[in-house]
């Protein structure tokens, strides 16, 4: 064999070995799924074939078939989603750049085969094969920066991963407050249709005239009405719900748990918060990462500034016309002269710092977001507290008073179902007040980065 | 002792007819002499001193041939009926106040305290005296201020049934409860002597369910009736023998009349507040209207026993606190009514529908309003007899040991009570 067959075949087995990533994005969605950690209130499943699917459908209909809580529904959603199982494809795309970053650039063949004019005999053939040098010894650099950027998609996969839970459960702390105010309506709706009842009787007897009786269908007609419109923001509700779980067909039939529920006994704790929620927000940490990502690329080309951009080694045989062989090595290279890459990194630099100021935003943003939850979550807390342990015990008492009134014949059946509507009311007033609590602590756990029952997970530098 | 009527139904008899048995003329001089109640020696002295039931008569000391009295005008919780406290303005712990008895030609020394939060002063209603002991804060004198104690003295040169009331921020301090008697008797003995005298002040209050003080600024929908301070069955019987010669003395101050009228009797008109009727004039009610500002006294031979209503005859002022706001439920059907209602609201029950009644027997074992009394109310030997307000018993009695306290319910001889008609076939035609 000559030395420079020797030498190029050496080349096609380093090429074809060297170091080849896997396109099986399994690994990354683990990591994303380890990483996320505490934050998230359920496992989520990446369905990617048809066996999958099979699994999945099955513990969704289990799920499905107890009523449905605000747990429950993320647990479901981090299954059915399909916006959310496209977001896992996102691994799969990163994964496959990290491969097509791991392989070396094809080598290049060619062959020329040149006749002279006239019939003067022979040919001239040349034979050239060339390989990408520089590509080759760039590509360790190339692999770390896609799996820089992997790891980026991981924690924005991540993030939204707790952004799902948080709308799932502020969906269904929505509908059960929609279904609870839907009841009360309801209730109101018997009052009214009590007080007309009420007002025919009498007028049936000669004891009252008919504009009192049209007045106590007027209000009846009125509470219908409401209690139309609320039964129509429960089914705006359920399908709100619908949308973020990814169901539909037999899978719509769940009844969703009674609620809102109460006030926990223990608060969480509340301090610390903005804190916590810089070093833990996974929307924060993908962007950190993206912004490490590019200061690497920057740094890269600024090394790399006066460096030839192609290099490509090659070996090139030509048989001469009158028979005469040649071979030998050949060398081919760019050369920065015109163009030395100063506005591709004033370009890179750009970018830097654009995310840079991104980034600064974000983080402004999220104290602001945690600071304005976390003072919802106490302002609704508070009022929860002060609607049920105050208000509905004192319209309790008026209905008994007015009751008592009534006993004593010094007050009228219109005077106790007035009460009775007022202390109906304040129950309202009450569930509204709980279900704005939950609201505002889905938000707040979301503010912050996550689940707020334990410390979250801190994010490595 | 032969009753009136006994003495009545054996002349009948022995003249042998259907005589009608009308008293169509004042039997004044026909009296049957009544024998002294056993135990208790009936004053024989100038006068028989009047009973103010439920109330007390203001008791004197003698001052070098001046009657000294003390009245304190303050404020103190009263009972108008078990179940029903009210803080009151009066005298001496009092609404109606002690009631001021003297002889015409007495000289009278009054001495008022002011405990009051604002002045006050008393004014003398109908009694003849100097200006300056009128009581017209103002006008004949300043105001009593709190605290102190001012006097009034004057000749009395009449005599007659007044009252005393305020004459400063009347209509509050009137509406609280300041009022009282003020009765004069003659200088010279009747020659009929009355036996019973009795004193009786109507008085309207508006008193808020579940509230304990009056309302003064209320003029027209006042909601609690009193006779003497006490709504029936707070209001003690008048308990008088058969035959005796009954005199009763009405006063108002409240913002309507009061026709009081009497059941079994009637009496005769003989006094206002301007003076005695004479003789000739006297006329006969069963009921007298006392206008507002005005006094009246009747008297009449309590010659039928049993025991007699003596009430307002303004229905509404014999029955305890009412509202007028309520929504008639008579002869309507509330059946389905009280199903719904009852569903939302536990413990409701339909009641009206036939009047008010059903609903004075239930009122007791329903949870009520604090401080305020049913509407109706009353137990007597036959059921319930559903009155309130201005509603008293003159109770009259063949045989008794004292006049005070209560003798107890009628016994109805045999034959005298209405019964019921077991077979109803054969009644007499309707038109």
């Amino acid at each position: 064999m000559t030395r420079p067959a020797v030498w190029a075949g050496g080349v096609l087995l380093l090429g074809l070995g060297a170091g080849c990533a896997s396109v099986e994005p399994r690994a990354s969605f683990d990591r994303t799924v380890s990483v996320a950690g505490d934050r998230l209130p359920a496992a989520p499943q990446w369905v990617r074939d048809d066996a999958g699917r099979e699994a999945v459908r099955t513990e969704i209909r289990t799920l499905l078939a107890e009523p449905l809580t605000a747990d429950r529904a993320v647990a479901v959603a981090f299954l059915a989603n399909p916006e959310l199982q496209a977001t896992f494809e996102r691994l799969g795309v990163a994964q496959a750049e990290v491969a097509q970053a791991s392989r070396l650039a094809n080598p290049s063949l060619e062959i020329s085969r040149l006749s002279p004019e006239g019939s003067a005999g022979g040919h001239l053939t040349t034979i050239g094969f060339e390989l990408p040098l520089l590509d080759a010894l760039l590509v360790p650099l190339r692999k770390r920066m896609a799996e820089l950027e992997q790891a980026h998609v991981e924690l924005e996969v991540g993030s939204a991963l707790v952004e799902l839970a948080a709308e799932a459960r502020v969906a269904v702390y929505q509908l059960q407050g929609a279904e609870a105010l839907a009841a009360r309506l309801a209730e109101v709706e018997r009052v009214e249709k009590a007080g007309y009842n009420f007002a025919r009787s009498l007028f049936a007897a000669g004891n009252l005239a008919q504009l009192e009786v049209t007045l106590a269908e007027a209000t009846w007609a009125e509470a219908r009405v409401a209690l139309a419109e609320a039964r129509r923001e429960v089914r705006h509700a359920r399908e709100q719900v619908h949308r973020l779980l990814g169901l539909w067909g037999e899978d719509t039939a769940w009844t969703v748990a009674p609620g809102p529920p109460p006030l926990p006994t223990t608060e969480i704790a509340l301090d610390g918060l903005e804190r916590r929620a810089i070093a833990s927000r996974l929307d924060l940490a993908a962007g950190r990462s993206a912004l490490d990502a590019l200061g690497r690329a920057l740094a890269l080309r600024k090394k790399l500034r006066f460096t030839p951009i192609d290099l490509d080694l090659g070996l090139e045989t030509e048989r001469e016309l009158d028979g005469l062989r040649l071979t030998g090595p050949t060398l081919a290279l760019r050369l920065p002269l015109f163009d030395t890459g100063k506005a591709e990194i004033a370009h890179l630099e750009a970018e830097t710092k654009a995310l840079g100021w991104q980034l600064e935003a974000l983080a402004v943003a999220i104290r602001s977001e945690v600071r304005e939850k976390r003072d919802d979550l106490v302002a609704a807390r508070d009022l929860a507290r002060f609607t049920a342990g105050t208000l509905l015990p004192l319209r309790r008492q008026a209905l008994d008073g007015t009751l008592r009134l009534y006993n004593m014949m010094l007050g009228g059946t219109p005077d106790v179902l007035a009460e009775k509507a007022r202390e109906i009311e304040a129950e309202r007033r009450a569930t509204e007040a709980l279900r704005d609590y939950w609201i505002a602590r889905a938000e707040l756990e979301r503010a912050v980065g996550g689940r707020l029952v334990s410390p979250a997970k801190e994010m490595s530098p | 002792m032969i009753s009136r009527r006994t003495w009545l139904q054996r002349a009948a008899q022995a003249a042998g007819g259907a005589l009608l048995l009308t008293r169509a003329e004042p039997l004044l001089s026909a009296v049957p002499p009544a024998s002294e109640p056993a135990g208790r020696a009936r004053k024989r002295g100038p006068y028989t001193p009047v009973t103010t039931p439920n109330g007390v008569t203001l008791p004197f000391r003698m001052k070098d041939g001046v009657k000294e009295f003390h009245l304190v005008a303050e404020e103190f919780q009263q009972e108008f009926a078990p179940g029903m406290v009210v803080t009151c303005w009066g005298y001496n712990g009092r609404s109606p106040g002690p009631t001021i008895e003297a002889v015409e030609g007495d000289r009278v020394r009054i001495f008022v305290t002011n405990r009051l939060p604002e002045g006050t002063s008393i004014h003398w209603h109908g009694i003849f005296l100097p200006n300056g002991m009128d009581g017209v804060s103002g006008l004949t004198q300043p105001r009593i201020p709190p605290g102190e104690t001012w006097v009034y003295e004057f000749t009395l040169i009449q005599h007659g049934t007044f009252l005393y009331h305020p004459h400063a921020d009347e209509t509050v301090q009137m509406a609280l409860g300041m009022k009282g008697f003020f009765i004069i008797h003659p200088k010279q003995p009747r020659a009929e002597p009355i036996d019973r005298d009795f004193c009786l002040f109507p008085h309207m209050w508006a008193i808020h369910p579940g509230t304990r003080r009056p309302d003064p600024s209320v003029m027209l929908d006042f909601n609690i009736f009193t006779l003497n301070g006490r709504v029936y069955p707070g209001t003690d019987p008048l308990v008088v023998r058969t035959g005796d010669r009954v005199r009763l003395r009405f006063a108002n101050v409240s913002m309507t009349s009061h026709p009081l009228h009497i059941h079994g009797h009637r009496f005769w008109v003989v006094e206002t507040d301007g003076g005695q009727i004479p003789k000739t004039g006297w006329w006969p009610e069963t009921t007298i209207n006392i206008p507002s500002g005005t006094t009246r006294a009747v008297e009449f031979i309590a010659d039928a026993p049993g025991d007699w209503p003596l009430h307002c005859h303004k229905s509404h002022h014999a029955m305890n606190a009412m509202s007028h706001d309520v929504p008639n439920l008579i002869g309507t059907d509330q059946d389905a009514v009280e199903r719904q209602v009852s569903e939302l609201v536990t413990g409701y029950m339909a009641m009206g529908t036939t009047g008010m009644s059903e609903h004075a027997a239930h009122a007791p074992h329903m949870p009520g309003v604090e401080n305020t009394l049913p509407m109706m109310m009353g137990e007597g030997p036959f059921g319930a007899i559903e009155m309130g307000g201005m509603f008293t018993l003159l109770k009259v009695r063949d045989e008794l040991t004292s006049y005070d306290g209560d003798p107890g319910w009628f016994a109805h001889p045999p034959g005298t009570v209405a019964s019921k008609v077991e077979d109803p076939s054969d009644l007499p035609p309707v038109r």
